[in-house]
C-alpha cells in the first residue's frame, strides 16, 4: 500500500483503528501528544495508570506506540475493556488489585463505559481501590487549586484533551504529516498536487484552523480518528473515482460524512453573505489577493448554458477565496457571532481585566433571561418564577435580591498536575461564589452560545427552557446564602417576560409603596 | 320540590366513588388541585378574600373588581402615602400583581371559583368544585400507612408550605400582616380507609420517592420547586390512574404509555398518538366495567345474560324529566341495541350504552377521555398544545421528565448510577412507561397493545433514537451522562 492509499484509508476505513496498523504504519502516523510522556512517567512511577475516553481517542494508539517502554517494565496491560466480558471483570479487577498492592505499575485502556462498570464492580470487590478510583476520578479537572495528590492511581481521560483548539490544534502536525508523505504521489493526480500545495500555505492552514476552531465551540467531542478522516478526504477525495465533488480540498472539506465534517458544513462559507462580495465573485470582478492563483473560470460565463453550473462554480469560488484570498478575513468575521465570541471568551480569560468584563456580560444576560430589557450588569438578580400549570409559561418574575458582581469569580477549568502536558483547553467556564464555591453554575459552550444570544438581543422566549432551568438552580443557591443581598429600600423588582416591561414595588413597614421617587 | 330520582346521575355519581375523584369538568387546573391537596396537608384554610381584591386587577371589565380608588380607600392603612398613594401606580402594580399571583387563569372576578397562586400556606383557601376532588384522592393514598409510615411526601409539603420567605409570599406580606391569625381556620380531614390497588401503590411510591429524592439532592431546600415538583407529580399521577385503574381493577392488560422525546421520528409520533388513545379508551372501558359490577351488585336483573331483562331494566329506569323530555330512554335502548347486534354480551351492551348515556346527559360538556387529555396537557406529558392540533401524543416536557425520573428511582441508593435500560425498565415496571430504551421488550408491549402493527416504517429503529433523544433530555436536565459507543447512566451529579 503506498502513502497516499494509507492516508486515503484513515477516512472511514480499517486504518482509522490503531489495531490493524503495522509497527511501521504506526510510525508513519505518529503524531507527537503530551499524552504518551505522560504515560511514560506515570508507568515508569510504577502507577495503576487508566487510559480512558471515547472510541477512537487514541488509547490503543498510544498503548501501541510505547509498548516497548511497557515491555521493559513488564507492566500488567488490559489493551481494550471493551472485550472484556462481564464474568471476565472479576479477574482484571483482581489483577489490578494486585498491582494496586505490590507497587507494580498497569495500563488499562478502557471506553467510558467499561470503566465505569470497572468502577462499579470494585465497589465491591476492591472497596479501597474503588475509593481511590472515584476520588482521582473527580479530580482529574480542576478549578483552582487541587487538593489531591496522585497516590496509586492515575486516570488519564483522552476525552478531555482538546484537539481542534485553535492554539494547541494537532491540525498543523497532521497537515505537515500527510504533506510529507504525500511527497512520493506527486504526479499522479494535478487537484491532489494542488491539494497538497495549499496545505503548504500558512494562510490556507491558518483558515482551516479557525474553522476547526469554531467547531470546537459546539461543545461536541470529536476523536483523533474524527480529524484523522476528515483531513484525510479533504486532501484525497480528489484521488476517489466515486467523489461527484472536483476534489479541490475547498470543496472536499464540506462534503464528507464523518460526525466532524458534518459540523464543518455549519460553517460553509457559502453561508455567509456579503451582497458586493457575491456579486463580484460571481461576475469575476474579484481579482486580487488570490494566494494560489486567480480562478480561471467565473460563474457568470456559464449561466447561458446551465445555471445548475454556474451556481456550483460559485460556490466554490467562494470556499476556495475563504482559503485562498488575502482579504478573506471580512468573511470570517460573519461566522455565527455566537461562536466566534465563545471562542474569544475562553481565549481571554486568562486577563483579569477581560474576566470582569466577561462576568458582567454573563450576569446581565442571565438578568435578561427574565427580564429582557434589562441593563443590570453589576447585581445578578435573583428572580423567581412560579407557576403550575405546564402548559403555560410564567409570563411574570419577582426578584426581591441579588448577588453582587465582585461576590462572584469566573474560573477556567484545568488539568490535574499530572496531566499539565496533555493537549488541554477548557471547554466550560464556571461561575461560582468567592467564598463560597460549592455554589456554582457551569457554563459549558452550549449555555454559553445561549447567554451571548440574549446579550445580542435574541429574545430569551425562543431559546430552550434548559438555559433558564440552569441559571435558576444556580441563582436559587445563590438566595439561600448569606451573600445574596435584599434591594435597599424594601424594593422588590416585578417584571413582566411578556413584553419586558418592569415595576417596582416597596415593602416597608409592612407597608407599600408604588414609587421610588418620592413624587407624592 | 322533592328530588327527582335519576339513575343516570346516579350511576355517574358512583363511578367518581369508584374511582375516587370526579373527572367530570375541564376547569380543573393544577392549582385547583393543589389547593385540594395543600388544604388536606395542612388541615387548615386562609381567607384569601382581600388578597383576591388586591389582584384582580382593572384590565378585566366587571362590576364585581374593586377600582384602584376603592382599593386605595380600603387598604389606605398598608400604604405608606395612605390615600395620597397614586391610582395609577396602584391599578399598575395591580397589572403586575395579577401576572404574578394569577399565572395559570385561574383566577375569576367572583371569589367563589378563583384559587390564587400559591407559593405558601397563607394562599390555600377552602374547597372549590373545580378541585374535582383529586387533592381528597392523592391525599388518602399519602395518607394511607404502609409499613406502619404515611408518606414523607406530606411532611414535605407542610415544611415547604410553612415557609412563607420566599419572593411570592414576601409580595403580600403587608396584607397579610395584620390578619394573621383571624384569615386561618383548621379543618379537619375526612379520612376513609382506601384500598390501595397496584395503580395507587405506583402513585404512592412515586411520592414516596419523590420527596427523598428532593430531599437528597437538596432541592427541598427550594420550597416553590417543592411545591411544583409535587403538583406536577400530583397531575400525572391522576391523569396514570386514569389510565392504570382498568388493569389494576379488572385485570386487563396494561396500557402503554411510549413518551416522544421529540417529535420527529414519524413511526415513535404515530405509535404515542396511539398509546395516547388507548389511554382514553382504557378510561372509557374502565366505566363500563364499573358499570357492569355496580349491576351485578345491585342484583335488579335476574338474568343479566338476557338480553329483554336487560332491555325491561332500560325500560323502567327511573330518569328526571330533563333526561326523558331528551328522549335519553330512547337513545339508551338505541345504544343497547346497537351494542347488543354488534355481539357485545347483554350485561355489556347495557353497561356500555349507560356509560354513552351518561356521558352524553349527565356531563354533556366533558367525558373522562377529553377529562385525560386536559390533564396531560398542563402535566406536561400530552402534546402539542393548542386546540388546532388534531391528533396529541405523549409529548412530554423536560420538567415532568424530570419529575418522573426522581418518582421512580431513588438517586440516594445509585451512588454511581444506573444505565438508561435500567431506568427503562423501572418506568415500565412502575407506570408501563415507554421509553425505547429495550426495543424488544418496548416494541413487544407495543405488539400486545396492538399499537406497533399500526406504526409506520421502522418503529422498532426508531425506539432506540427515541430512546437517545430520552437521554439527551435527561443530559441537559443534569439527570444522567453520556458515556462513549452512546451509553448513558442515570443519576445524581455523577
Amino acid at each position: 500500500m503506498n502513502n497516499l492509499q494509507f492516508i486515503k484509508k484513515l477516512y472511514n476505513g480499517r486504518n482509522c483503528y490503531s489495531d490493524s496498523l503495522t509497527e511501521n504504519e504506526i510510525q508513519q502516523l505518529h503524531i507527537p501528544s503530551g499524552v504518551e510522556a505522560i504515560v511514560e512517567r506515570m508507568v515508569k512511577e510504577n502507577r495503576i495508570v487508566f487510559l480512558t475516553g471515547n472510541p477512537g481517542d487514541g488509547k490503543t494508539y498510544i498503548i501501541r506506540a510505547i509498548e516497548q517502554i511497557l515491555k521493559q517494565n513488564n507492566v500488567y496491560v488490559e489493551k481494550d475493556l471493551n472485550s472484556v466480558t462481564d464474568e471476565e471483570m472479576e479477574k482484571v479487577i483482581s489483577n489490578i488489585f494486585e498491582c494496586y498492592h505490590n507497587n507494580k505499575s498497569c495500563i488499562i485502556a478502557a471506553n467510558e463505559f467499561p470503566f465505569f462498570k470497572l468502577i462499579r464492580g470494585a465497589r465491591v470487590l476492591a472497596p479501597e481501590l474503588h475509593k481511590e478510583l472515584t476520588t482521582i476520578k473527580k479530580n482529574t479537572i480542576i478549578y483552582g487549586y487541587s487538593a489531591i495528590e496522585l497516590k496509586r492511581i492515575c486516570i488519564i481521560d483522552l476525552n478531555e484533551r482538546s484537539l481542534l483548539d485553535k492554539d494547541r490544534s494537532i491540525i498543523t502536525p497532521i497537515i505537515e504529516k500527510f504533506v510529507s508523505l504525500l511527497k512520493d504521489s506527486q504526479g499522479i493526480n494535478p487537484v491532489l498536487d494542488y491539494n497538497v500545495s495549499a496545505f503548504q500555505n500558512e494562510h490556507v492552514v491558518e483558515q482551516l484552523k479557525r474553522l476547526f476552531s469554531l467547531v470546537a465551540m459546539s461543545g461536541e467531542h470529536f476523536a483523533m480518528r474524527d480529524i484523522l478522516g476528515a483531513i484525510s478526504y479533504t486532501i484525497t477525495s480528489c484521488s476517489n473515482d466515486e467523489e461527484d465533488n472536483r476534489g479541490y480540498y475547498y470543496d472536499a472539506l464540506f462534503s464528507g460524512d464523518n460526525d466532524l465534517m458534518s459540523f464543518v458544513s455549519r460553517f460553509d462559507p457559502i453561508m455567509l453573505t456579503v451582497p458586493s462580495l457575491d456579486e463580484q465573485l460571481w461576475n469575476g470582478e474579484k481579482l486580487e489577493g488570490w494566494l494560489m492563483g486567480c480562478p480561471i473560470q467565473w460563474p457568470y460565463e456559464l449561466t447561458e448554458n446551465s445555471f445548475q453550473d454556474a451556481n456550483e462554480l460559485f460556490k466554490s469560488i467562494k470556499r476556495r477565496y475563504y482559503f485562498e484570498n488575502i482579504y478573506a478575513k471580512n468573511l470570517s468575521d460573519l461566522q455565527p457571532t455566537d461562536y466566534i465570541e465563545c471562542e474569544r471568551i475562553f481565549t481571554k480569560l486568562t486577563q483579569a481585566s477581560e474576566k470582569r468584563q466577561i462576568l458582567r456580560m454573563l450576569i446581565h444576560s442571565m438578568n435578561r433571561l427574565f427580564l429582557s430589557s434589562d441593563e443590570e450588569r453589576e447585581h445578578l438578580r435573583i428572580w423567581t418564577t412560579h407557576s403550575y400549570d405546564q402548559s403555560r409559561v410564567a409570563g411574570a418574575a419577582v426578584s426581591t435580591r441579588y448577588v453582587d458582581a465582585a461576590e462572584l469569580e469566573l474560573l477556567y477549568p484545568s488539568p490535574a498536575s499530572w496531566l499539565v502536558d496533555m493537549e488541554y483547553s477548557p471547554n466550560c467556564l464556571l461561575m461560582r461564589l468567592k467564598n463560597k464555591p460549592e455554589v456554582k453554575l457551569e457554563i459549558d459552550t452550549t449555555l454559553l452560545r445561549g447567554l451571548i444570544s440574549i446579550k445580542n438581543g435574541y429574545p430569551s422566549s425562543l431559546l430552550s427552557s434548559q438555559y433558564e432551568l440552569a441559571i435558576s438552580q444556580f441563582t436559587q443557591q445563590l438566595s439561600a446564602t448569606s451573600y445574596s443581598k435584599n434591594y435597599g429600600d424594601g424594593k422588590i423588582v416585578l417584571a413582566n417576560r411578556r413584553d419586558g416591561s418592569q415595576k417596582n414595588i416597596f415593602i416597608e413597614d409592612n407597608k407599600y409603596r408604588f414609587n421610588d421617587r418620592g413624587e407624592y | 320540590m322533592a328530588k327527582e330520582i335519576d339513575l343516570l346521575s346516579d350511576y355517574g355519581e358512583q363511578i367518581c366513588d369508584a374511582l375516587g375523584f370526579n373527572p367530570t369538568s375541564n376547569s380543573t387546573k393544577p392549582l385547583s388541585v393543589a389547593n385540594g391537596l395543600f388544604r388536606l396537608c395542612l388541615e387548615a384554610v386562609c381567607d384569601v378574600k382581600d388578597i383576591h381584591e388586591w389582584i384582580v386587577s382593572e384590565r378585566r371589565i366587571n362590576q364585581r373588581i374593586l377600582s384602584s380608588d376603592e382599593i386605595r380607600n380600603k387598604y389606605k392603612d398598608i400604604l405608606t402615602y395612605g390615600t395620597e398613594e397614586s391610582i395609577e401606580e396602584i391599578k399598575e402594580a395591580r397589572f403586575f400583581l395579577e401576572q404574578i399571583f394569577n399565572p395559570d387563569s385561574t383566577v375569576y372576578p367572583s371569589y367563589l371559583n378563583s384559587v390564587l397562586n400559591i407559593p405558601s400556606r397563607w394562599l390555600v383557601r377552602d374547597q372549590i368544585p373545580a378541585e374535582a376532588k383529586i387533592g381528597d384522592f392523592l391525599y388518602e393514598i399519602l395518607n394511607a400507612e404502609l409499613d406502619g409510615k404515611k408518606s414523607v411526601a406530606i411532611e414535605l409539603l407542610n415544611e415547604a408550605l410553612k415557609n412563607d420567605e420566599d419572593d411570592i409570599s414576601r409580595l403580600i406580606k403587608p396584607i397579610l400582616t395584620s390578619t394573621y391569625k383571624a384569615r386561618i381556620s383548621n379543618i379537619e380531614p375526612n379520612i376513609t380507609t382506601i384500598h390501595m390497588n397496584k395503580s395507587k401503590l405506583a402513585i404512592r411510591k412515586g411520592f414516596d420517592t419523590l420527596a427523598s429524592n428532593l430531599k437528597y439532592t437538596g432541592q427541598a431546600e427550594n420550597t416553590l420547586l417543592v411545591l411544583q415538583k409535587m403538583i406536577n407529580y400530583a397531575m400525572f399521577s391522576t391523569y396514570f390512574y386514569l389510565i392504570d385503574v382498568n388493569s389494576s381493577e379488572f385485570g386487563v392488560t396494561r396500557i402503554p404509555l411510549l413518551l416522544d422525546s421529540s417529535g420527529d421520528l414519524d413511526a415513535i409520533v404515530r405509535a404515542s398518538e396511539q398509546c395516547f388513545i388507548a389511554g382514553k379508551k382504557s378510561v372509557e372501558a374502565y366505566i363500563v366495567n364499573t358499570l357492569e359490577m355496580l349491576i351485578q351488585s345491585e342484583s335488579v336483573i335476574a338474568n343479566t345474560n338476557n338480553i329483554e331483562q336487560c332491555r325491561s331494566f332500560l325500560r323502567d329506569l327511573p330518569l328526571k324529566s330533563a333526561n326523558e323530555n331528551n328522549n335519553a330512554r330512547e337513545a339508551l335502548l338505541r345504544y343497547f341495541d346497537t351494542f347488543s347486534s354488534s355481539g357485545e354480551a347483554p350485561l355489556h351492551a347495557l353497561a356500555h350504552a349507560l356509560q354513552f348515556a351518561i356521558y352524553t346527559f349527565t356531563y354533556p360538556n366533558n367525558t373522562p377521555s377529553d377529562f385525560c387529555r386536559v390533564l396531560g396537557t398542563r402535566a406536561g406529558l400530552v402534546g402539542p398544545g393548542g386546540n388546532a392540533t388534531k391528533y396529541k401524543r405523549l409529548l412530554i416536557n423536560r420538567f415532568l421528565l424530570d419529575t418522573i425520573v426522581m418518582s421512580t428511582v431513588n438517586m440516594e441508593e445509585m451512588p454511581d448510577g444506573i444505565e438508561l435500560r435500567e431506568l427503562g425498565e423501572a418506568m415500565r415496571e412502575q407506570y408501563c412507561i415507554l421509553i425505547g430504551a429495550d426495543t424488544d421488550k418496548d416494541y413487544s408491549l407495543l405488539e400486545e397493545a396492538k399499537i406497533a402493527q399500526d406504526a409506520p416504517e421502522d418503529l422498532r429503529g426508531e425506539l432506540a433514537s427515541n430512546a437517545r433523544g430520552m437521554a439527551d433530555m435527561l443530559i441537559s436536565l443534569g439527570l444522567a451522562k453520556r458515556y462513549a459507543d452512546g451509553v448513558t447512566i442515570i443519576g445524581w451529579r455523577l
